[in-house]
């Protein structure tokens, strides 16, 4: 392939290709870097890499996933996204039709939530190098007031609320990576939770302590560290978790817990006490977040850091794996 | 001269002290020998303190001499003597011999002494009109009684038990006083006037007024069916009629407890007879002081309802822990479903009932009592197999179990995941602690922290090294790693193997273990648990193990054998053979599925896992409602009088594989030709017993050592021991400590502190 050899005409292509799909007035500019208009007040700055495989899932592909990626962490750290830069590594031999297909579904997310990609780089590789095609997003976001004060500041007594259903995105990328045959076909949650935010910061103000979207790890993983770092313990009830049934039925064939699961367009919230009904009434009005539930609470730390109370009402220390989940029972 | 004088000092006196340590408290033994001294007129004193004993006497010197020489004769038979030491000391002109009390401090070297359930002569006295104890349900002499579970620190003296606040009446007194009395110096001595009351109390809230009503009225709640709860020695028991299909049935759910066999307590031997076939030596054991629950053959026609033990051919047996469950027993004319009180993964309860709701709600009626519980202890369990008597589960009766074991430096073993029990080492003893459970739910996890304390506490140990598994996740690992001690990890299966090494006292030899278990981490990151390990206490190699299959869905295959059978007739014959073998296609499908995946179906060795898939073939077992059932149930359906065997060769190279490929494929023939479960469940025994003898034979001559919770199975454990026998092979069984995770602990305080005793005797470079 012509345009995977020596790189300059090749990259001068994808460039153009790019530019013809992400227009805006920051890309225009051929400048090494882009200009932007100040900002008053303090900013959020973050980065992320993504690697998925297959590239397309149902419900989302890579491009999709490094705009509301990058979009939901600007959101749950209390900003509004403004810039996003946009960086794609192929490999040598990437078909364009699917690079195409990639970059129209990134350029759908990025104009939904309104960002815009103000700047981007292209590297091809040889073969073997990546496998296929990884993205790295980063973002610029304005702070607003008043800004969650993190995990480090819970309460004994403050609420936990899971946006929707959990373990979607993970279970869906899987069933299509080993290419499970199921009825239904799972679906990815990504997307942005960029609305549901701000309409929940807008009504409740200071008494949102944290949010996290519940990516890898899944909600597992931000309770992990949420205890870590306030040396609190969190507790949830299984039995609140909204989980969808294609979800339910894949992890048990699968042996997962879908606390373990990674989600995409889901995310955690804990509020002060008392204010937990009300974050959920304002998530379920919206229609992306019509499934959100109150799950659980925090508490004076215990001999778990996180606590779950299953089914049948046994309580137990959620177990946090370290790498592959190894069985423990015998 | 005044000649008196001159025939007293050829009289010439002398004074010593003696010290013993070892099983010296808790038994009757400072009453033996205060009896003695004061027989022979001899002066000084005998007490209690951390140590063990310490044993002043003084006296005319033959006197004295005589009472040395015969000493060991006037000890009571349970007496250990682990050390003594002896020194002439002054003369302090006492006139007097008697048991004292005193303060003592350091490392606690008496060994802690075990509950004993009621002897005989109590028995007897309960049973008499004429005793001042007639129906009392908390008599007990020197020689019998609460002792580990009425503790809460040591030495053992009334005062620092449950019953310190109970003022002795001048009739208890009396007896406490005077040596020619059973209960001379009995600790936990109590009669109606002053001693603990029971009552039984309705969910109405009604209550007796008579220790004798209050049993009578919870012996006609059982006879109508109830669910009767009952404050036993170590937690609170939940009763039901074991004859009653439909209170048994109650009590299931109730509990939450789905196939689990429960246990079953009877009067006497007599009674015990009717339930169960048993030789001597386990009849022995069923009216041995610890009465634990002893795993019997059934009798076919017992009248045991069919869901106390669903799909298994034994039934645990026991007698009367307490004068309270025997009273209740002479009331009822059926035996009793014993269990513990707590739902289904919760811990044994023992605090005040008054505060949980959760408990509350389990019975009907309670019948209960006054005296605190300081230390919650579970029923042990034990079964005979291959002339041995093995330890199932180490609690009540055989706790604390001092192991052979001597190191300066204090050590915690934290062992397992499940039947979790700590090991420790506190500089002058090492014990393994009663069992405590599993530790999946958080209430077990918070009940093995508030034990481990308490431990602590009792063997006083403050700085410790900790020795956990490998495996990184069990709440045992991850609390030993918190940041405040030096950590020793060990192996798993290495862990079961040493524990068996230190039964047999042989942790100075290499020997060829021979771990089967469920599950432990291997240190290639599979799932070992079918392994024979060329070991030492400090080391091991890798020498074979079960040719390696696919767990597909991780725990989920756990819970669910079926999907380990799929995985074994796949690898044996394809995918094709697995939906062609009567398990439901729609359980089969979605299993090749992920089969496939290595991310989604771990490798594992596992002989329990095999025995699961094998007893899903054989005998349909789909979903395991508890651990080790499939297990438990292929045992149980074992034809014994079959004597042929699957094959299952040994693939050369290193290390030996043993290929269960041919066994899969014979049980699959065996099945089409409609060959009876019982001739393949046997079949398939006889087969591993053999395959494993074979691989043991690659190794003679060393000694071989079994660990891991497959040596439960007595059927396999005879078979094996048979094999090696012919093999003329030395062969290490298990015994009191637990063969299975129970026992994990003893392991890993074996290894950790032969391997500290390594570093130190290395020369300095
Ligand atoms: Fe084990
Ligand atoms: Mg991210
Ligand atoms: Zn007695
Ligand atoms: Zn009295």
């Amino acid at each position: 392939l012509a345009h995977g050899e020596g790189g300059r005409l090749s990259r001068k292509l994808i460039q153009e290709r790019i530019a013809s799909v992400l227009k805006n007035e920051f890309l225009e500019t051929s400048d090494d870097a882009a200009r932007l208009p100040r900002v008053d007040g303090p900013l959020a700055f973050t980065t992320d890499s993504f690697v998925v495989s297959p590239l397309f899932f149902p419900g989302g592909d890579i491009g999709s996933l490094a705009i509301y990626g990058t979009v939901n962490d600007l959101a749950v750290s209390g900003a509004h996204p403004l810039w996003l830069t946009l960086s794609l590594i192929l490999e040598e031999g990437f078909p364009l039709m699917l690079l195409d297909r990639v970059l129209q579904s990134l350029a759908e997310a990025a104009s939904s939530t309104a960002v815009k990609i103000v700047a981007g780089d292209t590297k091809v590789v040889p073969r073997g190098a990546v496998d296929g095609l990884f993205i790295n997003t980063a973002g610029v976001g304005k702070l607003t007031e008043p800004v969650p004060p993190g995990p480090a500041f819970l309460r004994e007594g403050d609420e936990l609320v899971v946006s929707g259903p959990i373990g979607q995105h993970g279970i869906a990328v899987l069933a299509a990576r080993e290419q499970l045959q199921l009825d239904p076909l799972p679906h990815s949650d990504c997307g942005s939770l960029l609305t549901a935010v701000e309409q929940l910061r807008e009504a409740l103000g200071d008494r949102i302590c944290c949010l996290r979207d519940a990516t890898r790890g899944g909600v597992a993983a931000v309770l992990q560290e949420w205890a870590g770092s306030s040396g609190l313990t969190l507790s949830i009830d299984e039995r609140c978790v909204p989980v969808t049934p294609g979800v339910k039925g894949m992890s048990e064939l699968l042996g997962l817990d879908p606390l373990h699961i990674a989600n995409e367009g889901t995310m955690l919230i804990a509020v002060r006490q008392g204010a937990g009904q009300e974050a959920v009434s304002v998530l379920q009005s919206l229609s992306k977040t019509a499934d959100a539930r109150l799950i659980g609470s925090v508490k004076g730390r215990g001999v778990a850091a996180v606590t779950v109370k299953r089914t049948l009402g046994l309580e137990q220390p959620l177990h946090d794996p370290l790498g592959s989940p190894l069985p423990r029972i015998c | 001269m005044n000649p008196r004088v001159i025939i007293e000092s050829t009289e010439r006196k002398i004074a010593i002290r003696i010290t013993l340590s070892g099983r010296v408290q808790g038994i009757g033994l400072r009453p033996a020998v205060a009896r003695r001294a004061r027989e022979l007129r001899l002066a000084g004193s005998i007490c209690n303190t951390t140590e063990g004993i310490e044993l002043q006497i003084e006296g005319p010197e033959k006197v004295v001499e005589e009472f040395e020489r015969d000493l060991e004769n006037y000890l009571p038979d349970e007496t250990i003597i682990h050390q003594k030491t002896r020194e002439t000391t002054k003369n302090c002109g006492s006139e007097r011999f008697d048991i004292i009390e005193k303060q003592t401090s350091g490392p606690l070297a008496a060994r802690v002494p075990a509950d004993i359930a009621v002897c005989q002569d109590c028995l007897a006295e309960l049973a008499d009109p004429a005793d001042h104890r007639f129906g009392y349900a908390f008599l007990s002499c020197t020689r019998c009684g609460p002792r580990y579970s009425l503790l809460h620190s040591m030495p053992y003296e009334r005062g620092q038990t449950g019953m310190s606040k109970y003022d002795l009446c001048s009739h208890c007194q009396r007896e406490y006083d005077s040596p020619v009395d059973c209960r001379f110096h009995a600790q936990t001595i109590a009669c109606p006037q002053c001693g603990p009351r029971v009552w039984c109390t309705s969910t109405t809230g009604e209550t007796n007024d008579s220790d004798t009503e209050a049993i009578q009225s919870a012996a006609r709640a059982l006879q109508q069916g109830a669910i009767v709860g009952l404050k036993g020695l170590g937690g609170y028991q939940l009763l039901v009629d074991a004859t009653s299909e439909a209170a048994v049935q109650m009590l299931r759910e109730k509990k939450q407890r789905l196939g689990k066999p429960l246990a079953v307590m009877v009067t006497d031997l007599i009674a015990a007879r009717k339930l169960a076939m048993m030789n001597d030596a386990e009849a022995e054991t069923l009216a041995s002081p610890a009465a634990p629950i002893v795993l019997l053959q059934a009798h076919e026609n017992s009248p045991i309802a069919g869901n106390v033990n669903p799909g298994l051919n034994t039934v645990g047996v026991m007698l009367p822990t307490t004068p309270l469950h025997w009273l209740l027993l002479q009331q009822c004319d059926f035996p009793l479903v014993v269990t513990s009180a707590n739902r289904e993964g919760e811990p044994l309860f023992y605090q005040d009932r008054s505060h949980s709701e959760k408990i509350n709600t389990l019975a009907d009626c309670w019948l209960e009592h006054d005296r605190p519980i300081e230390r919650p202890i579970d029923d042990s369990v034990v079964r005979w197999m291959a002339g041995r008597l093995v330890t199932i589960r180490l609690a009540r009766g055989l706790a604390p179990l001092s192991l052979d074991l001597e190191h300066p430096q204090p050590a915690i073993a934290l062992g397992g995941h499940q039947k979790a029990a700590v090991a420790l080492n506190n500089g002058a003893q090492s014990v393994l602690a009663p069992h405590i459970g599993d530790l999946e739910s958080l209430a077990v996890c918070e009940r093995y922290e508030e034990q481990l304390e308490s431990l602590q506490q009792l063997y006083a140990v403050s700085q410790a090294d900790y020795i956990c598994d490998e495996h990184p996740d069990y709440f045992t690992s991850n609390r030993a790693s918190q940041p405040v001690s030096r950590v020793e990890r060990v192996q798993h299966h290495h862990a079961h193997i040493v524990a068996g090494m230190l039964e047999q006292g042989w942790l100075d030899r290499q020997v060829l273990g021979v771990a089967f278990d469920g599950t432990g981490r291997g240190d290639d990151q599979t799932i070992w648990g079918g392994e024979f390990l060329l070991s030492t206490a400090a080391q091991y190699t890798r020498v074979g193990h079960l040719k390696p299959f696919l767990l597909p869905g991780g725990e989920a295959a756990v819970r669910e054998p079926y999907r380990v059978a799929v995985s074994l007739m796949t690898e044996t014959l394809g995918s094709e053979a697995a939906l062609n073998t009567g398990i439901k296609t729609e359980l089969v499908r979605p299993v090749l599925q992920i089969i496939k995946s290595k991310r989604l179906s771990p490798r594992t060795s596992s002989v329990g896992r095999l025995f699961d898939g094998v007893a899903a073939l054989v005998l349909g077992v789909t979903h395991s409602e508890y651990e080790g059932q499939a297990a438990m149930l292929l045992e149980a359906s074992c034809d014994l009088a079959e004597a042929g065997s699957y094959e299952m060769p040994l693939s050369q190279g290193a290390p030996f594989q043993l290929d269960w490929r041919p066994c899969i494929a014979a049980i699959l023939r065996d099945r089409k030709a409609g060959v009876s479960t019982g001739v393949m469940a046997m079949r398939f025994h006889r087969g591993l017993a053999r395959g494993t003898a074979r691989l043991c034979r690659q190794f003679m001559p060393l000694s071989v050592v079994l660990g891991g919770g497959v040596f439960q199975n007595r059927c396999l454990v005879e078979l094996l021991a048979e094999e090696l026998r012919q093999n003329d092979q030395p062969l290490g069984l298990p015994g009191r400590i637990p063969p299975n995770d129970g026992g994990l602990a003893a392991g890993q305080l074996a290894v950790a502190i032969v391997r500290s005793k390594q570093k130190g005797a290395a020369p300095c470079v």
